[in-house]
């Protein structure tokens, strides 16, 4: 298949978010009763992390890290586009997983306010998870053709963030914890920058401060935010790196650097693990291991 | 049909040091295309991968060129440095190739688990 290059410019560009990925998002309220309790107004999502959203009962909404969802937004390419009477189906791939979005076409009058967007490009879906049968799919409040590609790279770190201090949360029991708001993201000089300006594609390039923010967020909760299984490959990462003689390292060394933390069948079942699906390479024999 | 090899399973957002573990999967990688040439009547091209590896790209006879400096390849791997494209998508001229890096390293990575 050919390039795709979006050309077509009848889309405009994001609308204003309205409130955080998080819902509510003022400061110093209780924030362990707020998040647990108040469903999210705005979670940025992988497909993959879509498809196992549950519910306990029908008319409960959906949830993830046993945090109740009402809107959800994803970024992904657009495989198919039908068509079918005042409906427009999507499928979206986003690399983890397909899921197909639905849009109503709406009209003022003769004219048509939601055009389909073509086959073969990025789009950015904002909506609700909906049950279709055995699987899921997206009741899309609006699809919008992605211009600027760094929004991917964007999309990603708020996922893996949002994701942070969702579980973040659900350890700390204390109300005095209070998350960063999804819609600011902080430079290292301070300047707080608008997750809407760069949908706006105003921010373009200036990721780093995003990733190194994800980074602090990460080695902040690094020990109490992350599951068991989040907390062991980053810990055999960390082994690893600290460990790193060239020649690559031993699950019994990586014991041994880790302590008492895991035992040894876990680090030796999370290596091969890794090893596997190719996070990590064979160092100089068969049973040592190193970061690519 | 193309987009059916897509679907058939997830794609892995990779970069070119961890392609040796896709080898025959379908994967997608970013890069910056360097050349643009023809070897017998295969069309190819040359990208440089988010993390710096020089990476192969077969296309099929007919297939349309890249058109932009960044693009996105989803495609099978053949061996460590070359994928047999499926779907080119162009990723325009101004692109943040060390922030998508790092961005693959924390999805294949510790947040494995939400993306892979």
């Amino acid at each position: 298949m050919g390039p795709m290059n979006p050309s077509d410019k009848s889309f405009s560009s994001s609308p204003a978010r309205a409130g955080g990925a998080y819902g509510g998002g003022g400061d110093g309220e209780d924030s362990a009763r707020r998040y647990g309790t108040t469903p999210q107004t705005f979670v940025p999502l992988s497909v993959k992390m879509v498809l196992s959203t549950t519910k306990e009962y029908t008319n409960q909404p959906f949830s993830i890290d046993k945090f109740e969802l009402s809107t959800v937004e994803l970024i992904g390419l657009l495989l198919e586009t039908i068509v079918n009477g005042n409906v427009i189906i999507y499928k979206l791939d986003d690399g983890t997983g397909c899921i197909d979005v639905r849009q109503y076409i709406t009209t003022t009058g003769e004219e048509q306010i939601v055009t389909p967007i073509n086959t073969g490009t990025y789009a950015r879906v904002v909506g609700n998870i909906r049950q279709q049968g055995e699987t899921h799919e997206i009741n899309a409040f609006q699809v919008s053709r992605v211009e600027d590609f760094n929004q991917i790279t964007f999309h990603i770190l708020l996922t893996i963030q949002a994701h942070i201090q969702r579980t973040s949360i659900l350890t700390h029991t204390d109300a005095s914890f209070v998350p960063q708001s999804q819609n600011q993201i902080t430079s290292p000089s301070g300047q707080a920058h608008n997750q809407q300006s760069y949908h706006g594609n105003q921010q373009t390039g200036n990721q780093s401060f995003a990733v190194q923010n994800t980074y602090n967020t990460y080695n902040q909760h690094n020990t109490s935010g992350l599951t068991r299984e989040e907390s062991l490959q980053s810990a055999c990462c960390d082994a690893l790196e600290h460990l790193n003689n060239g020649d690559g390292s031993t699950v019994l060394e990586i014991k041994t650097y880790l302590g008492d933390r895991f035992s040894h069948s876990e680090i030796d079942t999370k290596i091969k693990d890794m090893f596997e699906s190719g996070t990590l390479m064979s160092g100089n024999t068969f049973d040592r291991y190193r970061l690519p | 049909m193309e987009n059916e090899q897509v679907t058939e399973e997830s794609t892995p957002r990779i970069n070119g040091n961890l392609m040796p573990h896709y080898i025959t999967k379908v994967v997608r990688v970013v890069g910056q295309v360097e050349k643009i040439f023809n070897q017998g009547n295969e069309p190819r091209y040359t990208l440089t991968t988010s993390d710096g590896v020089s990476v192969t790209v077969i296309q099929d006879e007919g297939s349309a060129t890249p058109q932009t400096p960044y693009v996105e390849v989803v495609g099978t791997v053949i061996n460590n440095v070359t994928i047999q494209e499926i779907l080119l998508v162009d990723f325009g001229k101004d692109f943040d190739m060390k922030a998508y890096d790092q961005c693959v390293k924390l999805i294949n990575g510790p947040f494995q688990s939400l993306f892979v």
